[in-house]
């Protein structure tokens, strides 16, 4: 019984329908099903499998983002009944992201946003044009262990340094990593700034913070 | 073009603007330009603003069907029938030949390009190709604009501007060069989807007041900020030009516009743009064909390609993105120099580009079907003497009349042998030497001195006024 349960679940992601998603998370919860095991036996492997089927080429962003969706709408419903029972899913770190001062970009950001929350990653993703008080102040607030900076526009990637400067005056340099995108955004620009790495698109940001995260 | 726009596909791709811009609207948070709108028409609905119909058929009416831009020897009329052509603007790096490497581009490598491009024959007007990095970004606008002006005479489309403030001292250094009216085309860019929040307003308002002409540049990319089809990506793009039309014209009635598409597709895998597509050209051309429905001069990429280096794949890509919308009538085509989407540049592809675009104009041209080009009365008198065309004084007459065409780069050895023994260069190597020989032989004017020292002066007081300390 819970099994088909876990299927449905399991078939929701990799079809990328949220509300399906939503609506039988619901249904596992009201009959009873442990929110841990609708995580690990539903939701976990629709992701395992949607990412399979990327690597295999099959899949697409587009069918990455939809079920990080639906993964993000279930957790919704499924953290307030793991708080109840003192339980927590491991989270692979804690991001702090948002596009600079200046710059109103955001879908690259955004993507990189999402594809760190769909891998396990807890995100704070601060908008564009952020004030980089903002950035400190909230990399404080939430224990970042990662700050993700972007910038499309070669007048305001400059502001990414300022922001490693503030880390370093507000003496919080050395508790996190620091990453940094954008299309004028290169290594050498990462290296020259202090950065701790540079990812060139969204997959590459994942890869590039787990293993910032385990060094 | 697969399907044909017809008047009919043309008209529904402007009417779904309409309806995105009336039932959907776009977001902005500039007071200024909100009320003006409003004034006009416009009304919130969700937190965005639309636009009623009349209002947008009203400004397309009135916007002027060509577009003058003048520079110190040349001048180019947008909409006049011909095809005109510049570069790229604004890449970060300069590609190394040698070495397959990228370095920053500096103020050397504008003034450098420009000096290049003006001296060759099928680049219209010039771009500032770089963003010199090796000024602080409040001064790289204007550093941009001042190493262009002084190296070329052609017309100059100056660099995309972010901010009201570059607007104001870009048109000053223009009225430098140019007089009160500088006809020096300025571009700016919404965010796409619809996103109008921030300077951008006041930054199309302000090119307005200073009565430059403007060249609005979205940027959607097909399904991720623009809709997965491409014809609805077509419609996101229109509706975006014509809110800064709208704007525009409200502010300065008759401000001469280009409409400028700049429509790309992702690499779905990983997000990354891929200009090489062919969907580029074929959404160009279709973006064409709607400006020209509004009876506007069009603006498209274009010579673009996905490839890193300037080799086979970047050839055959853009080729192709630049012949579509010519063949559909572009007015303008930008491109020259354009390397893996716009990052980065060097003096063989502006080359190289030249002759791509010599080879479109070819075709453009067409050739000649009258009763001397058809030839029968040659053709019995070659048969009637040597039986060939070479001696004939029929040939010598198309010859001189360029019915076939010999391009900067293309005239080369007669085969294999004499090519190796000649060096075996590629058009790679052609394209260096001729960049080379064209760098030491070619001379532009300079500036009157209190022009250059006009110049000098708005950069310092520019500086002054955000340095920091």
């Amino acid at each position: 019984m819970d099994h088909e349960f876990f299927n449905t679940l399991t078939n929701n992601l990799v079809e990328g329908d949220p509300d399906a998603t939503v609506a039988n998370t619901r249904q596992a919860l009201e009959a009873g099903i442990e929110p841990m095991r609708i995580i690990k036996e539903g939701l976990v492997p629709g992701m395992n499998i949607v990412g399979e089927k990327f690597s295999s080429g099959e899949f697409f962003l587009p069918d990455l983002i939809i079920a990080a969706d639906c993964m993000q709408k279930a957790m919704e419903l499924l953290e307030p009944e793991l708080r109840a029972r003192r339980q927590e899913v491991e989270s692979a770190g804690i991001v702090v992201i948002g596009t600079v001062k200046g710059d109103i970009h955001e879908i690259g950001k955004s993507l990189v946003a999402t594809m760190l929350s769909a891998n396990g990653f807890k995100v704070h993703d601060l908008g564009v044009d952020v004030p980089t008080a903002t950035f400190i102040s909230r990399v404080q607030e939430v224990g970042a262990q990662m700050l993700g900076m972007s910038a499309l526009l070669t007048t305001t990637m400059t502001v990414q340094e300022e922001v490693i400067q503030a880390l370093k005056e507000a003496g919080l340099r050395d508790r996190l990593k620091v990453m940094v995108g954008g299309a004028p955004v290169t290594q050498a620009w990462a290296d020259q700034i202090g950065a701790d790495g540079f990812a060139e698109d969204a997959i590459g940001a994942v890869q590039l913070a787990r293993k910032l995260m385990s060094s | 073009m697969n399907p044909p726009l017809s008047e009919e596909t043309l008209l529904a791709m402007h009417q779904s603007s309409l309806r995105v811009l009336c039932e959907t609207g776009f977001m902005i948070d500039d007071k200024e330009a909100t009320q003006l709108l409003c004034a006009h028409g416009a009304w919130v609905k969700r937190g965005r603003l639309c636009l009623p119909p009349q209002l947008i058929e009203n400004c397309l009416q009135d916007c002027p069907k060509e577009v003058v831009l003048q520079g110190r020897a040349e001048k180019i009329t947008l909409g006049d029938g011909g095809l005109y052509v510049h570069n790229m603007g604004g890449a970060r790096d300069v590609y190394e030949l040698t070495g397959g490497r990228l370095r920053p581009a500096t103020c050397r490598d504008v003034a450098e390009s420009t000096l290049l491009m003006d001296a060759l024959e099928n680049v219209s007007s010039i771009t500032p190709l770089y963003t010199p990095r090796d000024v602080p970004p409040a001064l790289m606008a204007p550093a941009m604009f001042d190493q262009v002006v002084r190296h070329t005479t052609k017309p100059i489309n100056g660099p995309g501007v972010s901010t009201p403030e570059e607007v104001k001292v870009l048109s000053e250094m223009a009225r430098v060069v140019f007089g009160d009216h500088p006809a020096v085309s300025l571009g700016a860019s919404p965010v796409s989807p619809l996103n109008f929040l921030g300077p951008i307003p006041q930054v199309i308002m302000e090119i307005a007041r200073q009565g430059l002409p403007f060249g609005p540049l979205p940027c959607p990319n097909v399904g991720a900020t623009a809709p997965m089809s491409l014809a609805g990506a077509i419609v996101l793009q229109n509706a975006e030009l014509l809110v800064c039309l709208v704007l525009a014209h409200l502010v300065h009635p008759g401000l001469p516009i280009i409409y400028c598409g700049r429509l790309s597709v992702l690499n779905m895998r990983n997000g990354a743009p891929l200009w090489g597509n062919p969907e580029v050209g074929m959404m160009a051309a279709a973006t064409v064909r709607l400006g020209h429905h509004y009876r506007l001069p069009v603006n498209v990429y274009g010579l673009a390609g996905s490839g890193f280096a300037p080799d086979m794949q970047s050839g055959y890509e853009r080729a192709i993105n630049a012949f579509l919308p010519a063949l559909a009538g572009a007015d303008e085509l930008s491109g020259i120099g354009e390397m893996a989407g716009g990052v980065y540049s060097c003096n063989v592809q502006i080359l190289i580009d030249n002759d791509i675009i010599g080879a479109i104009r070819r075709v453009l041209r067409g050739f000649p079907v009258d009763d001397e080009a058809l030839a029968v009365e040659a053709i019995e008198q070659a048969m009637e003497s040597r039986r060939d065309f070479m001696r004939s004084p029929h040939t010598r007459k198309y010859l001189r009349n360029n019915e076939v065409w010999a391009g900067r780069l293309g005239l080369q050895e007669s085969g294999w042998e004499s090519w190796s023994r000649a060096g075996a260069r590629t058009i790679l190597d052609r394209a260096h030497y001729e960049a080379q020989r064209l760098l030491e032989q070619h001379q532009v004017p300079s500036l009157p001195d209190e022009q250059i020292k006009a110049l000098d002066e708005i950069m310092k007081s520019t500086w002054k006024q955000v340095e920091p300390g």
